[in-house]
């Protein structure tokens, strides 16, 4: 005799009678998380790292800039993982379809393709793409600038690392997609430019060098000085340029000497020069 | 079935018990599954304008609450407060054959898998779902997806040895 394993499951699980969900409590829950994000709360003490850099350029204008388009762009198939590369100023291959590069010019090389859409900036506002074809806005009440900010996916979680500026005020924001919950923000200094992300830690680089955040402690490390580049960081391994990284922050990391455009692959096991 | 714009509360009421099902197999208790899904209807409920456009605002609310079960054991606090023997959930009907002792091994030895190798089983066995359904919940690969997968059934294997795996036609 044996036992089927779907049968089994079937005849455990579905005899449970499910307890009454608090529709009340949940939606008074949901409604605090809605404040506090909305209240934005900025995580730990602003980090003191000075400098502008021309990535996160929020100094001066506020002015929107030109209008780009977000209109939905139909169905994209993520099924297969988020396929996403592009014949740069021809076309863009994006969830099994192709698009004229024009029409999404939003995609640029700093927008990130993670498994729940591609987050990219419309004048300086974070938005994803979605597999439905819709681009949502990721935050409210922020400013729209004229920057144009990096954005980080991680590798080894649903999060993904943005800057938006609120204000006036520069920040980095760290956002959990799966859940669509703010994990952390970080007052930074204008100019901040957010160069990895890797199992929840951040690299913001200002002039001064370069400084790890984790947004789950609020802590911030020292890890490189200024002449030093973070090219990419996956699963542990720290790709590099310049002079290694000699700060408290390095040792948690297998450091390997590289050039500032190479990347690492996922798992951080090779270099793609 | 599409659902978009569908009504929060209609939403909660339809598919509540669903996923409490779900999160329960995947728990392995009462408690943390409740837990789990009233946080996960909660995220929902705040992004519930973004949800709502989504094909599957079930399997959004489903992927939270998987991801939070299985992240609590990760950092290790569910281990400190779990009691030692699970209560039996309160409202559990008394099965027709209880008196089979395989039945009854099996069902002990998917409890006593590891968490994610038991979430795999229960969203493939139970919930029907594909490995790349499966792999997107769990945000992994499809690689994983299998060698999980395939960890599973062995230890199932092991401590059951009279399982068998039906497989839909």
């Amino acid at each position: 005799m044996t036992t089927d394993l779907r049968e089994l499951l079937h005849d455990e699980i579905d005899r449970v009678i499910a307890p009454p969900g608090d529709l009340d409590a949940v939606r008074a829950g949901g409604q605090r998380l809605r404040r506090r994000r909305g209240a934005a709360a900025v995580a730990g003490a602003a980090l003191v790292v000075g400098a502008v850099v021309a990535g996160f350029a929020v100094g001066g204008s506020t002015d929107p800039g030109s209008e780009r388009g977000v209109d939905p762009v139909g169905r994209l198939d993520f099924s297969q993982g988020l396929r996403a590369y592009a014949d740069p100023g021809e076309v863009i291959h994006l969830g099994g379809r192709e698009f004229g590069a024009a029409r999404m010019s939003y995609l640029d090389t700093d927008a990130a393709a993670t498994p729940y859409g591609v987050l990219f900036y419309d004048r300086g506002r974070p938005m994803l793409l979605e597999e439905s074809g819709v681009s949502v806005a990721l935050e409210t009440d922020v400013d729209a600038t004229r920057s144009h900010p990096t954005a980080k996916a991680d590798s080894q979680s649903p999060l993904v690392a943005y800057g938006v500026t609120r204000d006036g005020q520069a920040e980095a924001v760290v956002r959990d997609l799966s859940s669509d919950e703010q994990v952390g923000r970080l007052a930074v200094p204008q100019g901040t430019i957010i160069d990895a992300l890797d199992a929840g830690v951040v690299f913001l680089r200002t002039d001064d060098g370069t400084t790890t955040w984790d947004p789950r402690t609020g802590e911030t490390q020292d890890l490189a000085g200024p002449e030093t580049r973070v090219a990419d960081v996956r699963n542990g391994v720290l790709l590099y340029d310049g002079p290694a990284p000699d700060g408290p922050a390095a040792a948690a990391y297998r450091l390997v000497k590289g050039t500032v455009d190479a990347q690492l692959t996922f798992d951080g096991g090779h270099v793609l020069d | 079935m599409h659902q978009r714009g569908v009504d929060f509360d209609e939403f909660f009421r339809a598919s509540w018990p669903r996923l409490y099902r779900t999160a329960y197999a995947v728990a392995g208790d009462a408690a943390s599954a409740e837990d789990a899904l009233q946080g996960a209807y909660m995220k929902a409920y705040a992004s519930w304008r973004r949800v709502s456009r989504a094909e599957h605002p079930e399997a959004y609310v489903r992927r939270i609450v998987v991801n939070e079960i299985l992240g609590t054991r990760r950092l290790g606090w569910w281990q400190r407060e779990r009691p030692h023997a699970a209560p039996e959930p309160p409202g559990r009907v008394a099965p027709p054959d209880v008196g089979i002792v395989q039945h009854d091994a099996v069902w002990s030895a998917v409890q006593g898998l590891p968490p994610r190798q038991r979430a795999v089983v229960v969203l493939r066995y139970y919930e029907d779902l594909s490995e790349e359904q499966i792999a997107e919940v769990l945000g992994c690969s499809r690689g994983t997806v299998k060698s999980q997968a395939s960890a599973a059934l062995a230890n199932l294997r092991r401590d059951a040895a009279h399982l068998s795996i039906g497989e839909r036609p």
